[in-house]
């Protein structure tokens, strides 16, 4: 088992990782060059990745989305560390699937970071309803053999998604980077990722931080003299996971990196199996179409039902109760906020037009109309009392 | 489309079976004292004898009945199976293996009670009823289904309750691949991983709990369909089990009921309904979680050792009253069950930690107990550290 936080995990490719990375995240800004117009004098992630650094952290977990690859880059080429003991993830988003999409991405990703190559590329989601995972994969698959890429994984994937890959042949993913937590784990998911040698990376390891105080593992950080954090990060590691850990302040970059000096018994990790609930903290990556094409969609539905109110109602007292009953119908069932309507509006795309590119853009539309349809639903129902 | 109670699906090994199935419960009255202690009158109002139950189900249409070895109701179904008038290749029987009978010599044992019990020439489907992976049997179990469905004595053979570890446990001995699962499935509980692999295999979902156990046969969000089709919302959930091509087992002894769950081939959803339907998915698990669940019988007796266990110890070290009762209050919050069915995670402990000490096996039980006597003693001196 890990000593220290400069062990490493081989992956299935026989790359080597560290098993613990940090998530720098740009703090609600997709756009670095928006953020440095707003702070011209500091640039505080930076610093952030120097403290991970001071700490012992090689392993940087980065994506689109997060506006760090470039920065990342720059720390990368600057901090005297040699390439070879650092180790950077990122991702291909959303809107980025395709196979040509997806080599210009790689491309765009080596030419911003200044590197030679990406230690790991991720497809960040399925997007199931889009259907370009195996494009994009294939894309990768492609960097991945000129070497632009030490490895390939996937992100948020099940097992449909797998055999989806599978049919193209070749390089099965060395990494599937997934919620994953003593409360949510996956059985059939894990099995297939066992017996294909995909190690499973864990991000809100610790659940958004939700069970840093649970009653239940107090007996054993104290017994460790740890904290539960600790404990739980530590029984990923035992797992064999790896993990993303994302965190602003030092000290919590210490406790982190802090689990590496003891270990749980056998006894211990039974205890933790019993926690599974399968109590998940974010999307389904089953359903989830992904934010930036969710939200659209969501907007759209709730402008229609708006307008729609306003022209078939006229007394406020009405269409405050009319508010009522879609809210009623539209209240999101899930953890994570995600309103099965919305969800319907993209079913509903795909069983139109089949799984495509354009999906989010007709599943924008199919939200208008459903909003109408709702309307007309509320309606009948109130002729018939 | 499907548009018949009477149409079958073809399972992987080219045998038919009903697409809807019964399984229903034996009264209590009817058979003595089983694990329930309400009078089935207090528990189904309005459900019927056991006898007019079957009777009723063949009339709307029924044909594919549901049994186990634990369940008692072998020996009626096949006394009603010989007695019913029906041709015998017009019924179909599912049976399982109980789940303390684990095990090859076992299996083949408690085979050869189910036919006793039955008198039937042949069984049409046999299950292993749970995986029960903490005693990890499984795997000779299905070596015992295989020579069983070689002596042509079942027509298929299947599984409950099995997760895609489960399946890969068994593909690694065996050439014959499950022809069901039956599991836990409703619009609200659909495990994508494990149903991927069922549908590259051709191993037919049966779900049971089809309605979630009738916890969401009044969800407002269907109302819409069922107002659209002039049906039930637990009719239009059934309909959507068909439509993904899904059998079910319903389990309801109550006359109209039983009518109404049949009625559901005179309609069918659009794909956009169905499209509707996939966004209810939440994961809402109601039963037991078969990847942890050790057996009701084994859970409870590991349950039961541990309470005596503080008890023993409380005394041995002769504790004054307010002493004893604040541990025992302690042990309640202990094993209190933190599962939606009822599993105590502190018993599921025991059984976790005898695995993580022996390593899975036949004797998983007593060994839980040994760890359960351990936990008590090491329960109650933190008790009193503290």
């Amino acid at each position: 088992m890990y000593q220290s936080v400069f062990d490493k995990i081989t992956l299935n490719n026989g790359y080597q990782m560290p098993p613990m990375s940090v998530c720098g995240d740009m703090e609600n800004s997709d756009d670095l060059e928006l953020w440095k117009r707003k702070h011209p004098d500091e640039i505080p992630f930076l610093r952030n990745i120097e403290e991970y650094l001071e700490c012992g952290f090689r392993s940087f977990d980065t994506g689109k989305r997060y506006g760090t690859e470039e920065v990342l880059g720059k720390v990368f080429r600057e901090c005297g560390i040699p390439r070879d003991q650092l180790f950077i993830t990122t991702k291909v988003y959303h809107d980025g699937h395709g196979y040509d999409e997806t080599l210009r991405y790689v491309d765009r990703v080596l030419q911003k970071t200044g590197l030679d190559y990406i230690d790991l590329f991720l497809i960040h989601c399925p997007v199931t309803y889009r259907g370009l995972y195996a494009q994009t994969y294939q894309a990768l698959a492609e960097c991945y053999e000129k070497g632009m890429i030490k490895a390939i994984g996937v992100s948020n994937f099940t097992v449909q998604h797998y055999y989806d890959l599978e049919e193209l042949s070749g390089i099965v993913p060395a990494v599937n980077q997934r919620e994953q937590h003593p409360w949510y784990v996956q059985h059939n998911l894990l099995a297939y990722e066992k017996k294909h040698g995909i190690i499973p990376q864990s991000y809100s390891p610790i659940g958004q931080g939700k069970y840093v105080n649970d009653k239940k593992l107090e007996w054993i950080a104290r017994k460790h003299h740890k904290t539960i954090a600790q404990v739980i990060l530590r029984w990923h590691l035992q797992k064999g996971f790896m993990l993303v850990t994302r965190t602003w302040k030092k000290y919590r970059m210490k406790e982190n990196a802090g689990v590496f000096d003891f270990e749980l018994t056998p006894e211990e990790m039974a205890f933790m199996e019993t926690l599974n609930r399968g109590e998940r903290n974010w999307h389904d990556p089953m359903r989830f179409p992904g934010s930036c094409f969710y939200y659209p969609a969501e907007k759209a539905f709730f402008e229609t039902a708006q307008q729609e109110l306003e022209k078939r109602y006229a007394e406020p007292q009405k269409r405050q109760a009319v508010r009522e009953k879609i809210r009623e119908l539209t209240e999101s069932q899930d953890v994570d906020g995600t309103r099965d309507v919305i969800i319907f509006c993209f079913t509903r795309a795909v069983q139109k037009y089949g799984r495509n590119e354009d999906i989010p853009k007709q599943a924008a539309d199919e939200a208008k109309l459903l909003a109408a349809q709702m309307l007309d639903y509320i309606e009948s129902q109130e002729e018939e009392t | 489309m499907i548009n018949s109670v009477f149409d079958k699906i073809e399972l992987n090994n080219g045998y038919q079976m009903p697409r809807l199935g019964s399984g229903p419960d034996l009264p209590e009255a009817e058979v003595g004292a089983w694990n329930v202690s309400q009078t089935d009158e207090e528990i189904h109002p309005g459900a019927m004898g056991f006898q007019k139950t079957l009777e009723r189900l063949i009339e709307c249409g029924y044909r594919s009945f549901d049994s186990g070895a634990r369940y008692g109701t072998e020996e009626p179904l096949g006394k009603f199976f010989r007695a019913c008038g029906l041709p015998r290749e017009e019924l179909f029987l599912t049976t399982k293996v109980n789940n303390v009978m684990q095990g090859y010599d076992s299996t083949m044992w408690d085979f050869e009670q189910s036919m006793k019990n039955t008198g039937l020439d042949y069984i049409d489907l046999y299950l292993i009823h749970c995986p029960v992976p903490i005693k990890g049997q499984y795997v000779d179990t299905w070596k015992a289904m295989e020579a069983i469905y070689r002596s042509g004595r079942v027509k298929a053979i299947g599984v409950s309750n099995f997760t895609v570890q489960h399946f890969y446990d068994l593909a690694e001995v065996s050439d014959i691949v499950p022809a069901v699962n039956q599991y836990e499935q409703h619009p609200f509980y659909v495990q994508a991983n494990l149903l991927a692999y069922e549908r590259k295999h051709g191993i037919v979902a049966q779900s049971y709990s089809p309605l979630g156990q009738g916890k969401f046969a009044r969800d407002p969000r269907i109302q819409w369909l069922a107002d659209k089709y002039q049906k039930t919302i637990a009719q239009i959930i059934l309909r959507w089990h068909l439509q993904s091509g899904f059998m079910i087992v319903t389990r309801s002894s109550n006359y109209d009921r039983i009518a109404q769950n049949a009625d559901i081939f005179d309609f069918e959803l659009t794909p956009a309904e169905m499209g509707f339907m996939a966004a209810l998915d939440h994961g809402d698990r109601i039963w037991h979680n078969p990847d942890r669940f050790p057996g009701t019988a084994a859970h409870i007796h590991v349950e039961e050792s541990f309470r005596k266990a503080v008890e023993d110890e409380i005394e041995k070290r002769s504790l004054p009253d307010h002493t004893a009762r604040r541990i025992l209050d302690a042990e309640e919050i202990l094993l209190e069950p933190a599962d939606i069915d009822g599993t105590k995670d502190f018993v599921i402990y025991c059984f976790n930690r005898a695995a993580a000490i022996h390593g899975r096996n036949a004797k998983i039980e007593v060994q839980a107990i040994e760890e359960a006597q351990k936990a008590a003693a090491e329960f109650v001196e933190r008790s009193l550290s503290c």
